[in-house]
């Protein structure tokens, strides 16, 4: 290509048919590329989303895995014999779990942190609201104390999972009923 | 121009396939969190459902909803299960769901999923069915005391410095102030044979059946600590180095006894762990009889009395001491329980008002089991007892959670004639006690997702 009476010229074959006068001008190369800038830019950054979405939609897997695993490891306290001591047994989770928190090494910053609701009078409606979580009957006892909580039979549980991406605090929230499965 | 022309719509392309996945990316991730959200409800709802059924015995259907079945609002979702019960296999089947909105809209639908009328529009769903299987504990010894056993008879185990429960070698001996005695004539008198149900109301006949190999342990601990109490009980209570065999019947120095390892389950004194703690048996009876129709509640104090027979036992319910006094008679068939007034749901420091207390001054004839279970209990004989069946005792320290092997133990005085006479029939299927007993065994034998 070369420059010639101002204007852009591409290089051809010569041809004696050729117009001195054709090629393209500088406004439209400049249109030309600004468009091809655009659309790369714009795939980009259309790339650059797929992948971020990627990679939450992976983090937000690992953070759902982690929370299995919470609910797992509570199940497996519950299932145990039960033994305050020990900390074992359905009666001892609200006292082993209840607002602890623990890190999660899959996720930057990544924290499980425990709420445990004991009282059958304020059960979060989230939950099905007020009821009987040791099945005696009624729905009015609070179960929180190290002594009756080997009373519970059903738990209800918020496991609230926070974690850094892209600089902000993404939050993953898992309610439950924790209950034991084996005799 | 035409390359500029050509890279562009390829760039498009581009653009488009890359959006495309964006778009994948983010509806796997919605589909994910849909997912994640209704299987954890659905094992919400599972959790309810098996908590009613090992708790409850439910052996009727029932609904999350309730009476009327409906979805119960969980989390972001809703969930719904039922229960089915097959008599015939003692099998319970809970079918549960969680489900949230997956699109804007979404049906009203309140039947369950597995129901020709489901309407499962713009709805995420997930559902689970659990197998499970009951069974009633049939009792296999005549006396079976929980936890630590009898409470510090002379030679057995005390806490001190540097004890290990776990290490036996570290257990120091009661020396002085038992708790726990009967007197040197050894009145107390556990039988393992198989004594007919009716024993009683014959005159002790026909003759029980012959025990040759023994079928049942005349005594069941559920522990060491509980097994090593109440062979102190047996040996020293009643004077140092007293035969522990006089009035057991089948003496446990026949050669059908192990005698070699306590670890055997054919030792005199068996350590079985899969013995249902008692508290929780006391507390499954209270909780399926203390309203039911028939059901004799007796409050703490002297009692007698007739509570039952043979065509008409039941389970009844003394709150506190249950004392006969000399000259009275309390006498009935079915289950007795002594319990403490401790309620679970308020009392928060672990001191009932009442404990549980078996006091017989005069006479006791009961048909049946017999269960101690309580705050501090205790079991005194200075009349005359006799319990054609079985006896169990616990103590219910913090509630069944079992702190301490030596306060979670029952207190034992015998000074006159106190017989366990054990009786397989009154247990077994069509036996007089059989249906009262709790569903004790409840195993999840089965889990398929729907």
């Amino acid at each position: 290509m070369k420059i010639q009476n101002g204007k852009w010229m591409t290089s051809r074959v010569p041809s004696t048919t050729a117009n001195p006068e054709s090629g393209l001008t500088l406004l439209e190369v400049a249109t030309s590329v600004s468009i091809f800038a655009i659309l790369v830019l714009s795939v980009s950054m259309t790339l650059v989303r797929g992948v971020q979405h990627g990679r939450q939609s992976f983090q937000r897997y690992v953070a759902m895995s982690a929370l299995r695993d919470m609910v797992a490891q509570m199940e497996e306290t519950a299932n145990k014999p039960e033994d305050l001591q020990k900390q074992e047994g359905i009666g001892s989770i609200y006292t082993k779990y209840n607002t602890r928190s623990y890190s999660i090494a899959d996720l930057k910053s990544g924290q499980i942190s425990v709420t445990c609701y004991p009282d059958e009078k304020t059960v979060p409606t989230k939950f099905g609201g007020i009821q009987d979580l040791n099945f005696d009957g009624d729905a009015g006892d609070d179960l929180g104390n190290l002594s009756s909580g080997t009373d519970l039979r059903l738990v209800p549980i918020t496991l609230t999972l926070t974690f850094q991406e892209d600089n902000q605090t993404q939050t993953v929230t898992l309610d439950r009923l924790i209950t034991k499965t084996a005799d | 121009m035409i390359l500029v022309v050509i890279v562009g719509i390829g760039l498009m392309m581009l653009a488009v396939i890359s959006l495309q996945v964006t778009l994948v990316h983010s509806d796997t991730r919605t589909t994910q969190q849909g997912v994640f959200e209704a299987t954890q409800i659905r094992d919400s709802a599972a959790a309810q459902g098996l908590a009613n059924v090992k708790t409850n015995e439910v052996l009727t259907p029932m609904s999350g909803g309730g009476a009327t079945a409906s979805w119960v609002n969980f989390a972001n979702g809703s969930y719904y299960y039922y229960t089915t019960y097959d008599p015939a296999f003692a099998i319970s089947t809970i079918r549960a769901w969680g489900r949230v909105p997956a699109d804007e809209t979404t049906s009203s639908c309140m039947t369950a999923p597995d129901s020709l009328s489901w309407d499962g529009t713009g709805w995420m769903l997930r559902g689970v069915e659990i197998f499970v299987k009951a069974s009633r504990y049939i009792p296999r010894a005549p006396v079976y005391f929980g936890n630590g056993g009898i409470e510090k008879p002379m030679g057995g185990f005390e806490w001190g410095a540097g004890v290990d429960p776990t290490d036996p070698s570290t257990w120091i001996p009661v020396t002085s102030g038992a708790s726990s005695s009967q007197d040197s004539s050894v009145p107390f008198e556990s039988s393992a044979l198989d004594h007919p149900f009716d024993y009683l109301y014959n005159g002790g006949t026909p003759t029980p059946a012959s025990a040759n190999p023994h079928p049942y342990n005349i005594w069941a601990s559920q522990n060491p600590i509980g097994q090593f109490n109440t062979e102190a009980w047996f040996t020293n209570s009643a004077g140092v180095g007293f035969d522990p065999t006089i009035n057991l019947t089948p003496a446990p120095t026949n050669a059908y006894y192990d005698m070699s390892d306590p670890t055997s389950p054919d030792y005199a004194y068996p350590v079985d762990p899969t013995i249902p703690d008692v508290q929780d048996f006391a507390s499954q009876l209270w909780t399926k009889f203390k309203d039911a129709p028939g059901t004799t509640k007796l409050s703490s104090g002297s009692q007698s009395g007739t509570y039952g027979d043979l065509s008409t036992p039941g389970v009844t319910f003394v709150t506190g001491r249950l004392q006969v006094d000399s000259g009275d008679t309390f006498k009935g068939s079915g289950i007795l329980v002594i319990r403490d007034n401790y309620d679970a749901n308020v009392d928060a420091d672990n001191t009932p008002g009442t404990r549980a207390i078996l006091d017989i001054r005069g006479n006791l004839e009961w048909t049946g089991l017999v269960i101690v279970a309580g705050w501090a209990p205790s079991i005194s004989v200075t009349g005359d007892a006799t319990i054609v069946g079985a006896l169990f005792g616990e103590d219910s320290v913090q509630s069944g959670g079992e702190i301490s092997l030596d306060s979670a133990t029952i207190i034992m005085n015998i000074q006159n004639n106190f017989r366990v006479l054990y009786s397989n029939s009154l247990f077994q299927p069509g036996g007089l006690v059989h249906d009262y007993l709790p569903m004790v065994k409840k195993e999840v034998v089965g889990i398929r997702n729907l």
